[in-house]
């Protein structure tokens, strides 16, 4: 395949453009977003030449929508004309925001460990909207306790910042309610089995209240880091020293995120949601392991408590022979 | 928010005409640099990768120790044995040719040795710090020193490799000539330390059990990431997009990438004990650590110790390696600092100019007499 070909293809496209431009110049200049939609993915494109060493270019694809997200946010900083009163600045950080949660998903969710992934993507899909997730699921259940309806309402209030709280009221009420009912003894001839599924289902319950309080956290660190880039920008623009192009508007940015995200995890609250994320994780994944354990029991596979029997066996049996080796060569 | 009291001479459809206009090259230059990696992507070279030569001169298990062959005539009469962590794989340190570490080192006349832990499976799950410190390690010092006829050899740990080595050498500092230890923890409480603030939240014994006593190298892998998440999830593949066209920042990055994400599973037993002892509740330095029945007391590390650190370390600061100092009975003994991360001090032009050659010239002059 030669370069050459693409290297033609691409300066007949470059002198269409060049026409193109010409005539524009006379015209009103249209939409940036709409010409993109329209426009072909060079990413497309590339993919279908050529297969990456490694899983490399998905990242690279997945990082490139962060990047164009935050040029939307700048190009709408640029348009401006009239400076960016209270209005103006939150709609621009609406519409970011409504993007950014969607890149954060994506981009952090993939390094989870294998059987994580599913499970948390699902409930991830449901968080994206914390107000849809509240009014499709919880709206009607928040009537039974008072500290969950103001917890809520307080969360519908103040987005991803208010939705630990409601998520630490909504789990007091799980506890109280659905919780004590999934945790009450079971009976009968398949009551080892029934008490498995009820426990992995109250833990997965638990790992899912402990990832989404340190997914909304996360989100926060973001979203405050970018209201104060448009307060910035906003007082740039009042003074004429703002960003010239977006490369710089897009460092300043990146670095006003990455300080904020260093600072952030470092608090003792951070590390505490991330260990309690660890933690409830293990215990889900312990409980529903032994579920499945049931669930193969009259199947013909090895099982992993009968595997763990035979590691130790192997283990102890390389230590004792090492050992005679060593006693035979002295 | 403040009004905007500059006078603009645009309008807002010139305005966005430039902007649009700008895009649009911006667009095509990214086209075409798109249209020159292809070739560039195909002719990536990553056997580049672990490449200096070496003989594989004993093997336990999956332990493997390796003897590079030297470049020079007349090496350092007492060789050098490299020791890496178990939570990536030691090749960084033989990254690429012109990066090389271990090349350099050879280049300075050094006779090296590395090991090269394996890739632990379930069957491993029961291997205890013990067994990788005593065992693998001790093993792998008893083979040089009797294959070489030899007294004494040298040691040089990186990260966790460092940790392991001073244990051992406060248990036979007389085998050990020198001591080198690179980017190396020490001391577990410390407050800059991301990890070291995050591990102290986790119920250890349950993330063993809940991994079928395989600890994920995905797992520690995304815990790095998350030292960073931007940068290291997002801004690291928006830039080297930018570098598409240019074969060797492609190649640097995709072999950096590969190390990256190549971190093997960890033995739960091991694990258990290097994150509760070590990282919870930091008994190496309170002389509470016990090994094969004995308490460490890294006092007894006597011989001449080079303690090497980062100071832009986000993964072991530099704050967790310095105290080494204070805690040995050597009386030669020297912290040197750079300003580099955690695996740019073994795999950059920085360490190429000045870390390895220091380390080398100071292991030349401490192997006299």
């Amino acid at each position: 395949m030669s370069s050459n070909a693409y290297q033609q293809f691409f300066e007949a496209q470059k002198a269409m453009f060049e026409e193109w431009r010409n005539y524009m110049k006379t015209a009103y200049a249209r939409d940036l977003s709409a010409a993109q939609a329209s426009a072909p993915d060079p990413a497309d494109f590339y993919k279908k030449i050529v297969d990456a060493p490694q899983d490399f270019w998905k990242k690279a694809e997945e990082s490139y929508k962060s990047y164009q997200a935050v040029f939307e946010l700048w190009k709408k900083l640029a348009e401006s004309e009239k400076g960016l009163d209270s209005d103006a600045a939150t709609q621009i950080y609406d519409e970011w925001s409504k993007r950014h949660f969607a890149l954060i998903r994506d981009n952090l969710t993939p390094n989870l460990p294998g059987q994580f992934k599913e499970f948390t993507e699902k409930f991830l899909e449901n968080m994206e909207s914390s107000s849809t997730l509240m009014s499709d699921y919880f709206k009607s259940w928040a009537a039974s306790g008072e500290s969950l309806q103001e917890a809520f309402y307080g969360a519908l209030a103040k987005g991803p910042k208010g939705y630990p709280d409601f998520m630490s009221a909504w789990q007091k009420n799980y506890d109280e309610t659905f919780g004590r009912m999934v945790n009450a003894p079971t009976f009968g001839k398949d009551m080892e089995f029934w008490k498995q599924q009820k426990t992995s289902f109250d833990k997965f319950i638990k790992y899912n209240i402990a990832v989404n309080k340190f997914y909304s956290s996360i989100m926060d660190i973001a979203q405050d880091a970018t209201k104060k880039a448009l307060e910035d920008y906003a007082e740039m623009l009042a003074k004429g020293t703002q960003h010239k192009s977006f490369e710089e508007f897009y460092k300043y940015w990146s670095k006003l995120v990455s300080d904020a995200y260093q600072k952030v995890l470092l608090s003792d609250e951070m590390s505490s949601l991330a260990g309690n994320m660890v933690n409830e994780m293990s215990k889900f994944k312990i409980e529903y392991d032994k579920l499945c354990e049931i669930y193969l029991k009259y199947i013909p596979v090895p099982k992993k408590s009968e595997m763990e029997e035979l590691y130790r066996t192997v283990y102890e049996l390389k230590k004792e022979l090492r050992d005679l080796k060593e006693e035979l060569h002295k | 928010m403040m009004k905007n009291t500059a006078k603009h001479h645009e309008s807002n459809a010139e305005r966005a005409f430039k902007i649009f206009e700008s895009a649009m090259d911006g667009a095509f230059k990214f086209q075409e640099k798109m249209l020159k990696s292809v070739d560039v992507f195909a002719k990536v070279d990553m056997s580049e990768i672990n490449k200096t030569p070496k003989d594989l001169v004993m093997q336990i298990d999956k332990m493997k120790l390796y003897h590079y062959k030297s470049t020079v005539k007349n090496p350092n009469p007492i060789p050098v044995l490299i020791v890496y962590a178990l939570m990536n794989k030691q090749y960084i340190m033989d990254i690429q040719q012109d990066k090389s570490f271990v090349k350099k080192l050879l280049d300075s006349g050094m006779d090296l040795y590395i090991i090269d832990w394996g890739r632990p499976g379930k069957e491993d799950r029961y291997l205890t710090t013990e067994d990788y410190i005593l065992g693998y390690l001790g093993k792998a010092i008893d083979f040089i020193l009797k294959t070489r006829n030899l007294p004494q050899i040298n040691l040089l740990g990186k990260c966790q490799g460092g940790t392991f080595c001073a244990i051992y050498s406060s248990m036979y500092p007389e085998k050990i000539k020198n001591l080198v230890t690179v980017a190396a923890p020490f001391d577990f409480d410390i407050a800059d330390g991301l990890l070291f603030k995050w591990g102290k939240h986790i119920d250890v014994d349950l993330l063993v059990e809940a991994h079928d006593g395989l600890l994920p190298g995905d797992f520690l892998s995304n815990t790095f990431i998350m030292l960073s998440p931007y940068n290291l999830s997002i801004g690291k593949y928006i830039s080297i997009v930018n570098n598409f066209d240019d074969p060797k920042a492609l190649g640097e990055f995709l072999r950096m990438e590969k190390w990256i994400f190549d971190a093997p599973d960890q033995a739960g037993e091991n694990y258990r004990t290097w994150m509760k002892d070590l990282w919870q509740e930091n008994k190496l330095m309170k002389g509470k650590f016990v090994l094969g029945g004995k308490k460490i007391d890294l006092k007894k590390i006597t011989m001449p110790l080079l303690n090497v650190y980062g100071t832009k370390d986000n993964l072991i600061p530099a704050s967790a390696s310095i105290p080494l100092i204070d805690l040995v009975g050597s009386k030669d003994k020297e912290n040197v600092s750079y300003p580099i991360g955690h695996a740019g001090i073994v795999a950059s032009t920085l360490s190429q100019k000045e870390i390895a050659p220091k380390i080398a010239s100071w292991i030349k002059d401490h192997s006299k007499g």
